[in-house]
């Protein structure tokens, strides 16, 4: 999504337009399928895995028309793939107090996009404005990575400045100027770079489903429980249908993949009902699992926070989630990768602006690394505030009635609302740079 | 947008014939020529020459770069002397850190006006010969920070902008901007600002009615 994203970027953005870009993806002649099958009038139903989009990723992909092209898709119904959410409500497992968050204007807080999806409308969307063939997909793996060395001594000195060498699994060889790893949270280029990461398991496993709700919402509901929190966010565009997030202990996650469906709905509804007062909102009951031919209803995966300590070497660059993965609690973790691409493509503009070298290692870090490792450092450990003081569990003397207090003062004062929206949304990063070539 | 030949490839310099005195390894070198220039570096020393060509060859090679840039192992006062007619002079001629080093400086800036063609620009930069620049370029850099090896520069040969500027004048050549460069040793980050007191460059233009 976050090599998606670049590549949008790039290709339409001045100065790097030109850019001769080779996208190695495994998945590539996959995706290009998946497509197809989106394109028939059918009802979307979404699959499991979800992103929430901030209203700067929204942005974003409506200025790269990366939206436009998914509504082409479907004249007849073109907001057939955007499910905003208007609204968020957060509580505690104490059902003592909550946070509720609203959309100050018109525009929704956000919106919940199916992944697949996303993805193909980004490749979709490029490959609409490409015909030169200055853009080469290839689907396969890359075996082995080889960039230019760098004296030990003093990081800026490079010991030749030769291109960075991909080997593929089947023998090919790929020479560039610069290598964005942007693979996901198990990078194989990281590894294959050996760029430390530091990091933890948060002993927590999320189990992700579609569930159909008793009614209509556009609200993203999310309850901490002391095994960790549970959301629920309006996946389709009518509202019904809803994404549930459970992230909990890894042998709760196991025991919640056991379940029949039927089961599993009962103990969602368990999870955001149990006890509940006056106080807290009224989540809607789920009803039944959304289940799709030859797709599983359910999946789980672990959950960690890791931050890498340098992103760039020379003609070396990690993007989006090989470099950072956070908790999926806040719906921020693609959000951070996408400015990650809206930045990289700065720091591109600039060594083609003065002259520099693409994968110059003090462009890199000078416009890349330093205000993207600050940018995402702040907010993982912003996120990682809230999640601790969520996972103080009721057994602790006072600790859920202070924390109850907090949440409530904290609903009462609309300026301290007002800056965790902005910040949440990335009204922080300017767009400016991007686009502006169709 | 036309001029600047902004609407297909971004090449700001193309068909700009410019020449790089005292190139040294060839930094800004490469850099003209990635923005489009046809490039002549010099350098008088024959070690930097051959460490240039030598990256040259491993960050150019096989991009139609590599034919615009040609390093020669010459002085600026070699070249000028070469240099017959208006096809042997340059749109752009930069010399970045070197004015400071040169035994006589009324005749490099002779040999790079003479260079330049009529109408063509010149850039310089330099140290300032001020108490500020002594404290900062060669007591702070060379001996307390030591970025630069002790006895780079010599504070005596450094040049104020309006000695230089005398002698552009001399050759029909007027300032026409000035900036100082602030490093900031902390971020490693290099500004530009308006006082000229420690580094500052030069941009320059030679008069077009010059013979």
């Amino acid at each position: 999504m976050v090599g998606g994203t670049l590549l949008n970027c790039l290709t339409k953005s001045k100065m790097t337009n030109k850019l001769k870009i080779a996208v190695i993806d495994k998945n590539a002649t996959k995706q290009a399928e998946n497509t197809n099958v989106q394109n028939e009038d059918k009802p979307m139903v979404p699959g499991i895995r979800v992103s929430a989009l901030t209203p700067l990723t929204i942005n974003l992909f409506e200025r790269l028309s990366v939206f436009d092209t998914l509504r082409n898709r479907r004249p007849t119904n073109p907001n057939w793939f955007y499910s905003p959410f208007t609204g968020m409500r957060v509580w505690d497992q104490s059902n003592l107090s909550s946070v509720s968050f609203n959309a100050p204007t018109s525009d929704p807080l956000g919106c919940i996009m199916d992944n697949d999806i996303l993805v193909s409308g980004l490749m979709e969307n490029v490959k609409n404005n490409i015909q030169d063939g200055s853009i080469q997909v290839i689907d396969g793996e890359v075996s082995a990575i080889k960039l230019p060395q760098q004296a030990h001594h003093n990081p800026n000195l490079i010991v030749g400045d030769e291109k960075a060498v991909l080997t593929m699994r089947d023998g090919s060889c790929i020479k560039a100027s610069l290598l964005v790893g942007c693979d996901g949270v198990n990078s194989a280029i990281r590894s294959m770079a050996t760029v430390p990461s530091l990091g933890w398991d948060y002993k927590q496993r999320a189990l992700v489903a579609t569930i159909r709700t008793s009614i209509p919402h556009s609200i993203a509901y999310q309850r901490f429980l002391s095994t960790g929190p549970i959301a629920m966010l309006p996946c389709t565009p009518d509202g019904l249908c809803s994404n549930i997030v459970w992230s909990t202990t890894p042998e709760h996650a196991y025991f919640l993949m056991t379940l029949e469906a039927d089961d599993l709905v009962k103990a969602i509804n368990n999870a955001f009902h149990d006890g509940q007062t006056n106080n807290t909102p009224d989540a809607p009951m789920a009803l039944e699992i959304v289940q799709q031919e030859k797709k599983p209803w359910r999946g789980a995966f672990p959950l960690r926070r890791m931050h890498v300590s340098e992103y760039v070497r020379s003609r070396f660059a990690l993007a989006g989630d090989a470099a950072h993965a956070i908790h999926p609690m806040a719906g921020q973790g693609v959000n951070l990768g996408i400015v990650d691409a809206v930045q990289m493509t700065k720091c591109l503009q600039e060594c083609i602006r003065s002259g520099a070298d693409l994968g110059d290692v003090i462009m890199l870090r000078k416009h890349y690394q330093s205000v993207q490792f600050k940018r995402n450092e702040l907010m993982m450990d912003q996120l990682e505030f809230i999640k601790r003081s969520f996972d103080v569990g009721p057994n602790v003397p006072l600790f859920p009635k202070v924390r109850a207090l907090g949440m409530s003062i904290l609903d009462k004062t609309d300026f301290i609302k007002d800056k965790v929206l902005k910040f949440a949304s990335g009204s922080d990063v300017k767009l400016d740079h991007i686009g502006g070539i169709i | 947008m036309n001029h600047y030949n902004l609407e297909d490839d971004f090449r700001p310099f193309k068909n700009i014939k410019a020449l790089d005195i005292g190139c040294g390894g060839g930094l800004v070198a490469e850099s003209l020529v990635r923005l489009g220039a046809n490039v002549t570096a010099l350098d008088a020393s024959y070690n930097n020459i051959e460490i240039a060509n030598k990256h040259k060859d491993l960050a150019l090679k096989s991009t139609p770069d590599y034919d615009r840039l040609n390093y020669l192992h010459c002085t600026a006062e070699q070249l000028a002397a070469e240099a017959t007619n208006n096809d042997d002079l340059f749109d752009l001629v930069v010399s970045f850190e070197v004015i400071e080093h040169v035994a006589d400086v009324p005749m490099f800036i002779n040999s790079i006006c003479s260079l330049t063609k009529p109408g063509g620009c010149i850039m310089l930069s330099t140290i300032n010969r001020t108490l500020r620049s002594y404290a900062l370029a060669i007591a702070a850099a060379e001996y307390i920070l030591k970025i630069v090896p002790q006895g780079t520069h010599d504070w005596k040969k450094f040049l104020t902008p309006s000695e230089i500027q005398v002698f552009l004048n001399k050759k029909n050549v007027n300032v026409d901007r000035a900036t100082g460069v602030f490093y900031n040793p902390l971020t490693e980050n290099f500004t530009l600002v308006n006082d000229l007191n420690v580094n500052y460059m030069l941009f320059a233009i030679k008069d077009p009615k010059t013979l």
